[in-house]
């Protein structure tokens, strides 16, 4: 555009040819005359006046483009002082290259780039993915090189680029003098192609951005983790557990030799010999057991040589303890199969394994109420139950309100009356809601399951349609009436009836299933979708989870937790895999506590500390490297000129530092040199005259 | 005082007077104020008679041979003395009708040949009159009667500038048609070729005739003082036309005119023809007294 202005004393020239007057004259012979005999060299002139002046344009842009003067690549300043600009890469693909280590190659460059300048300079290290623990600012270089540079680690992210060059650019907005930007590293694609210059916002394409590149230009062949999940529904003690790990090769080569290992609680569970077939994902699996409940944490690491990339995935297991779930059938049969509890019993425990499975159900007949404690179970069934000992309700009702789960199922053996005397008006409403008349659906009627609250976390895994579609199919030929006045229907039937009823009571919950929980009454047990509604009803009413396993977040992105309300503005502790601690404080927000943790920045398990023991927050998290951070392909310079677009760049290997060199401001030359032009544009045009 | 006589022959003030005589008595009278009577006597070439002195004569007409034989002064007395033909020479071509100050260069070449017949008659010689531009306009021949100061004035009153300059071929033709010798008075601004110029007044000068020249010139043709870029036409003629930057060729334009005008005074000189250059900012009285200085 300046440059542009260089035509403007063109357009006078041609305006003023264009502006004469006329004259009346006598001598016009004499005019003639003169006219030809000063024309060649008035011409001459003319044009010399309108160079001198276009050049007098072209310094004036040249001198506002803040020119420099460059030999080598520029490393010290000269004319006046600098202020310079580190963007050192610090993302993981830094750091995962079996043929090198590109990010101690970095800090050295960064560090020659500081060294070369003067005291009087200023300077900045900005990490792409900034730490927590360095906070970027003009400094000294000296300075710079001990606080910014001295502590920057590499991190398990992706290079945030975008970030990082507008921080500096509003660091150099500020300053005067000359200005420097370098960028070092590895032009890694996962971190570059997310560069975006509109989101930088305000930035200078007038200040050059110089990037160092660092580590073997060549792709290496390299692999990682891609994902981890567990095979196994229940992730508890004692169980035969498997994993499944995804290893991706990004290479087009085959890699051979590859030792694949499971780490548990810092022991090696399980290894396996693969190759990895070249460009494609294979799956490797580990089996294992757990000795004991609660949290775990674990690693599958790769192992091996000629390949690079991130070597380990984190993980994390949440186990539960095993469930005693107590099933008190109302209505045995000789028949085994025609007992009230028989499907549900088995949908419970399909294998009948009883060590290999977290659910251990056990059925009594009614009779024996009188001398159960329900204390020793987690959930309690009572399936078409006649008779209710008042003892009995008594213990129910102190087990529910301690935290125990019932499910009540009914039957033709089931009295709504008594029901009603003993378990909606008794001390305790344990029913949400009294029991109305026993309907019985006419033959040429076809009702079945309708409405499922997928929302409902016990009801979560009806999301599948498959399964929710099994459900659906199913008819229900006898039912109670119930009126939920205390509770929530999670279930309703075709014709409007609520099936499946929620009440919660203390810190337990009671679900009330108003038909059978056999065939009797419907053809539910006959369908795909009772064995994992039953299961998911009593591991909700047991408390949730069946024991996880967490592969965790990304590097870089926040962790978050919410808890009951009742607990915002406490602390909760996280301690980071390099066992630097932060505090998050909880605040109150939408009826919950909720706190996000941003200083994810290294791959590895964090461990959470609870202020006390029943805010309700998992005590350890892991944190992953992006997958694509393994894939150390370098970005071309093509692509790279159509990220960096207007901004004027140079990409040079660390090597060419050792050129060193100097960047001289053009802009006093410019002036004395804009100053002779214009006294000789002065002189000239006088000539003209004379 | 020495701005009032200034004022007097300043042509921004003659400019203001509108009738010519007036103008020319003016001009005469205020030169005759400032002069010696004897100055303005000249001389004649054939002897005639002797007359007894009277005060006032001037001494050195006084015949001493005459006083030796016959110890009585006496003056001598010449034939011609009272009757000499004066040719006074108007350029009227259209390039005279250009000014920048208060007189275009006819007018003021009016104004001077008006006073020059004034002064003539006045003198009791005889004065005629020719106005030409590239042929001859109109004559009327040399007489020395007080009453043909009239006709005189009232031929240069009718004229106007008009057609275009030829005063090499108009001179000629002009000096053809002298029969006696004289003296020829050329007014013009000689915007012709010099050499052409200088040809026609070499031809006068043949013939035995004196030769007054005033070169008539505005300032401005002297010095080209304009700026900016300027399309100068030519008042004769429309076609020659000529675009230039005043400032970019005024140093050589300068030396242009220059050149012509010491060509024609050095063409002048080599003949005896008195030149005079004379802008039409100069006053007046100058012009004149080049004229009287010639008659001395």
């Amino acid at each position: 555009m300046a440059l542009a202005a260089g035509v403007i004393p063109l357009v006078i020239h041609l305006l003023n040819r264009r502006q004469q007057k006329r004259l009346r004259f006598p001598a016009v012979r004499f005019v003639l005359i003169s006219q030809r005999r000063v024309a060649r060299t008035y011409n001459l002139r003319n044009w010399l006046l309108l160079a001198v002046r276009t050049l007098a344009v072209l310094l004036l842009a040249l001198l506002l483009a803040h020119p420099l003067w460059e030999t080598g690549v520029g490393l010290a300043a000269r004319g006046a002082p600098l202020t310079a600009v580190l963007i050192v890469d610090n993302s993981l693909s830094m750091q995962v290259r079996q043929d090198g280590n590109p990010f101690d190659e970095a800090k050295e460059a960064a560090g020659r780039i500081l060294e070369a300048l003067d005291d009087g300079d200023r300077a900045a290290v900005i990490a792409t993915n900034p730490l927590a623990s360095v906070a970027p600012g003009l400094k000294s270089p000296e300075e710079a090189a001990l606080k910014d540079l001295g502590p920057l680690a590499v991190t398990a992210g992706t290079a945030d680029l975008t970030g990082a060059l507008r921080t500096a650019y509003r660091l150099l907005r500020g300053a005067g003098g000359q200005k420097a930007l370098w960028v070092v590293t590895d032009l890694g694609v996962s971190g570059w192609d997310r560069l975006s210059l509109p989101a930088v916002g305000e930035y200078d394409p007038t200040v050059p951005v110089k990037i160092v590149t660092v580590g073997p230009a060549e792709t290496p062949p390299s692999a990682t983790v891609k994902t981890l999940e567990s095979r196994t529904a229940d992730v508890a003690p004692g169980l035969d557990l498997e994993l499944a790990a995804t290893v991706v090769n990004f290479t087009a080569g085959e890699i051979p030799g590859v030792t694949a290992r499971l780490t548990i609680d810092e022991k090696v569970r399980d290894e396996k010999q693969v190759t990895l077939p070249p460009g494609a994902e294979s799956t490797i699996g580990f089996r294992f057991k757990l000795e004991r409940p609660g949290s775990h944490s674990g690693y599958v690491s790769l192992h091996g040589d000629g390949f690079s990339g991130n070597r380990r995935h984190y993980f994390t297991l949440h186990t539960r303890d095993r469930l005693n779930l107590l099933l008190v059938d109302g209505d045995p049969q000789r028949a085994l199969v025609a007992s009230e509890t028989f499907f549900l019993s088995r949908a419970l425990n399909p294998s009948g394994d009883l060590a290999n499975s977290v659910l251990l159900p056990e059925v009594i007949l009614a009779g024996a109420l009188g001398q159960v404690n329900p204390e020793g179970y987690q959930v309690v069934t009572l399936a078409n139950v006649p008779d209710l000992p008042e003892a009995f309700v008594a213990r129910l009702a102190a087990f529910v309100e301690g935290g125990g789960g019932l499910l009540l199922s009914l039957g033709d053996r089931v009295n709504a009356a008594e029901y009603n005397r003993l378990l909606w008006r008794g001390p305790v409403p344990l029913l949400p809601g009294p029991l109305g008349e026993r309907r019985r659906v006419p033959l040429d009627q076809n009702v079945g399951v309708d409405e499922v609250d997928t929302g409902h976390p016990a009801l979560a895994a009806f999301g599948d349609k498959r399964l929710l579609d099994s459900l659906r199919a199913a008819k229900v030929s006898t039912y109670f009436e119930a009126t939920p006045t205390g509770g929530r229907v999670l279930m309703h039937l075709g014709n409007g009836q609520p099936l499946l009823v929620e009440k919660e009571v203390g810190k337990g919950r009671v679900l009330l299933f108003t038909t059978s929980a056999d065939s009797a009454w419907n053809n539910l047990p006959l369908k795909a979708g009772y064995v994992p509604l039953m299961q998911s009803l009593v591991t909700y009413m047991a408390g949730g989870s069946r024991g996880t396993v967490d592969t965790g977040i990304t590097a870089g992105t926040a962790k978050r937790w919410s808890t009951a309300a009742s607990h915002a503005g406490t602390q909760l502790r996280v301690v980071d895999p390099r066992r630097s601690e932060k505090a998050v404080t909880l605040t109150a927000v939408g009826g919950e506590a909720s706190g996000a943790f941003n200083g994810n920045h290294f791959a590895g398990i964090y461990r959470v500390v609870p202020p006390s023991a029943d805010v309700d927050v998992a005590g350890l998290y892991a944190v992953n490297p992006p997958v694509l951070e393994s894939r150390l392909k370098r970005m071309g310079a093509e692509e790279l000129e159509r990220k960096l677009g207007p901004v004027s760049h140079e990409v040079m290997a660390a090597g060419a530092l050792s050129a060193g060199g100097s960047r001289t401001d053009l802009a006093l030359a410019l002036v004395v040199l804009l100053m002779a032009t214009l006294l000789f544009e002065g002189w000239l045009g006088q000539r003209n005259y004379e | 005082m020495a701005t009032t006589e200034q004022s007097y022959f300043d042509p921004a003030v003659l400019a203001r007077l509108s009738n010519l005589h007036l103008k020319a008595r003016w001009v005469v009278e205020g030169v005759m104020a400032g002069l010696h009577r004897s100055r303005a006597k000249g001389f004649s070439v054939e002897f005639e008679q002797h007359r007894e002195y009277a005060p006032g004569d001037e001494i050195r007409r006084i015949d001493w041979k005459a006083l030796g034989k016959l110890d009585r002064y006496f003056i001598k007395e010449y034939e011609d003395e009272s009757n000499l033909k004066t040719h006074l020479l108007l350029d009227v071509s259209g390039s005279m009708d250009y000014a920048s100050g208060a007189l275009t260069k006819f007018q003021y070449g009016c104004i001077l040949v008006a006073s020059l017949a004034y002064l003539i008659l006045r003198q009791q010689d005889a004065a005629g009159l020719t106005t030409f531009s590239d042929r001859i306009d109109a004559q009327l021949p040399p007489k020395a009667t007080r009453g043909y100061m009239v006709e005189l004035l009232q031929r240069l009153e009718a004229e106007t500038t008009r057609g275009d300059t030829d005063v090499g071929k108009v001179l000629l033709e002009v000096a053809g048609g002298i029969r006696r010798r004289g003296l020829v008075v050329l007014v013009s601004d000689l915007l012709d070729d010099a050499e052409s110029v200088l040809q026609g007044l070499r031809l006068f000068r043949f013939k035995g005739n004196d030769v007054l020249v005033f070169h008539v010139m505005d300032e401005t043709e002297l010095t080209l003082p304009f700026s900016g870029n300027t399309r100068f036409e030519d008042i004769e003629d429309p076609g020659l036309r000529v675009t230039a930057d005043p400032k970019a060729i005024q140093a050589e334009y300068r030396r242009v005119v220059t050149n012509h005008i010491d060509t024609l005074r050095s063409g002048c000189h080599q003949y005896a023809i008195d030149y005079q250059l004379v802008s039409t900012a100069t006053p007046l009285d100058q012009a004149l007294v080049s004229y009287l200085s010639w008659r001395k």
